[in-house]
């Protein structure tokens, strides 16, 4: 998480109040980690699909 | 970032487990192709069982439609579809609840929601068709077995343990049924984050997520699939010369005589008689085919082929094909289940081909089956005689 706080802008990250910093960056690790699940949840979804349509045919 | 992912899929696995709660396909008639695996689209059967109890009031005998596309109503439009024929000719005592897909078996769909739906709704008949000498498989068709799979992981079907030697030799057997062991893998994860349910959810109501073969463009792609409309043609539009050409005859002949021939064997006094492994398998797969203690209530519908193809069957062939009608409805009757068949009187002009109904067919159909109901009604109990 250091390095993304990092890259998103350390100066920035600096300047702030350690308690303001260190909850801002609990509540970004967290987001990154909804956004995982919820990418996660989709992936499932959409790999138990078949990759191809059902073709349907009358007999 | 790990208390987020855990977050994440708890809330996820909640929302999956709260859409099924209320049905969101309002106004269902039936499964239209956007809303199945033709356009990679598999509905869940929480889904179904949502679409069940938005239409069906406790204290309604529960009519649930399975069985393939004739019985789905295909070249029937939606506000002249056969099931709402039927709904109408059964009355508000019954709800009637048309949960067919296209090339699906007996025992798909519509039979597992049925039988999730057991307790809930024990006044229920469920209805489905199949060939004359054909059955279903305990574990359904490769191609809609993912709604058995819902509901087999999810521990929602009855105890049924031929039912369970059959989804074993799936998955035993990859390279006779490829991607079975995937499938349950995924049911089993299913079963914990309801990913289904859930994006079934967003495809319909919010946006669907990847282009398919059938909607392959941009303008499509993406649109809700509970947006589409139900654009099923009507065979009455098509001229009868249209449907029943001299260029196909030859092939539906043929499979029209193959649906018997195989089966039965002239004795030495030159009668038909069925072939003993032939018979005997058929009884194996009709009481294969359900729990047994759901066969009373489950109506099997033989479908007979159209007549302009059954009338140029020889009279030899003819005697074949109506022992084989009547072998099948004896072979349902005998292992517990209600049979009728259908076709046998019908016109050429209430088929849209060979095997699926135009709309005065299936008002025919529908009067069949509605006195069928009542009577297999007031024999379980459902209604007073």
């Amino acid at each position: 998480m250091d390095s993304l706080i990092n890259r998103l802008g350390s100066r920035v990250w600096q300047k702030l109040p350690p308690p303001v910093a260190a909850l801002a960056s609990h509540a970004l690790s967290i987001g990154v980690g909804l956004l995982v699940a919820l990418i996660l949840h989709y992936l499932l979804y959409r790999l138990g699909l078949p990759s191809k349509p059902f073709i349907y045919v009358v007999f | 970032m790990l208390i987020g992912l855990g977050v994440g899929l708890l809330t996820l696995s909640i929302a999956g487990r709260v859409v099924p709660y209320t049905d969101w396909h309002p106004d269902f008639n039936r499964f239209t192709p956007h809303l199945t695996p033709e356009t990679q689209y598999e509905p869940t059967i929480g889904e179904l069982c949502a679409i069940v109890r938005a239409n069906c009031r406790p204290d309604q005998i529960l009519v649930i439609i399975g069985g393939n596309s004739i019985l789905q109503g295909v070249g029937q439009p939606g506000q002249m579809l056969w099931s709402r024929r039927l709904q109408e000719i059964l009355g508000d005592r019954y709800a009637v609840v048309n949960l067919a897909f296209r090339g699906s078996e007996a025992s798909d769909g519509g039979a597992v929601a049925a039988e999730v739906l057991r307790q809930e709704f024990p006044r229920q008949i469920y209805i489905a068709n199949v060939a004359p000498l054909g059955a279903a498989s305990p574990a359904g068709s490769d191609s809609y077995r993912f709604m058995l799979f819902d509901a087999y992981y999810k521990g929602l079907l009855l105890d049924f343990p031929r039912r369970d030697e059959s989804i074993q030799t799936y998955i035993d057997n990859p390279d006779v049924y490829p991607g079975t062991a995937l499938k349950v893998f995924f049911a089993r994860i299913d079963r914990i984050l309801r990913y289904r349910d859930f994006w079934n959810w967003w495809s319909s109501n919010l946006f669907f997520t990847f282009p398919t073969a059938r909607t392959p463009d941009v303008r499509t792609a993406y649109k809700p699939r509970g947006s589409f409309p139900d654009s099923e043609p009507n065979f009455d539009d098509i001229p009868f010369q249209e449907r029943f050409t001299d260029r196909i005859a030859p092939v539906e002949m043929e499979i029209t005589r193959m649906a018997t021939s195989v089966h039965y064997e002239k004795d030495p006094s030159g009668n038909w008689q069925w072939i003993l492994a032939y018979k005997e398998g058929f009884k194996g797969h009709v009481r294969d085919a359900f729990p047994d203690e759901l066969k009373p209530r489950t109506l099997i519908v033989l479908s007979r082929n159209s007549p302009y193809y059954t009338r140029q069957l020889n009279a030899d062939e003819s005697s074949r094909e109506e022992l084989a009608v009547r072998d099948a409805l004896a072979g349902w009757r005998e292992a517990g289940y209600s049979s009728i068949d259908y076709g046998r009187d019908f016109a050429d002009t209430d088929y849209g081909d060979r095997t699926h109904l135009t709309v005065s067919g299936g008002r025919k159909l529908a009067t069949l089956v509605a006195a069928e109901v009542e009577a297999m009604s007031e024999r379980l109990g459902y209604i007073g005689r």
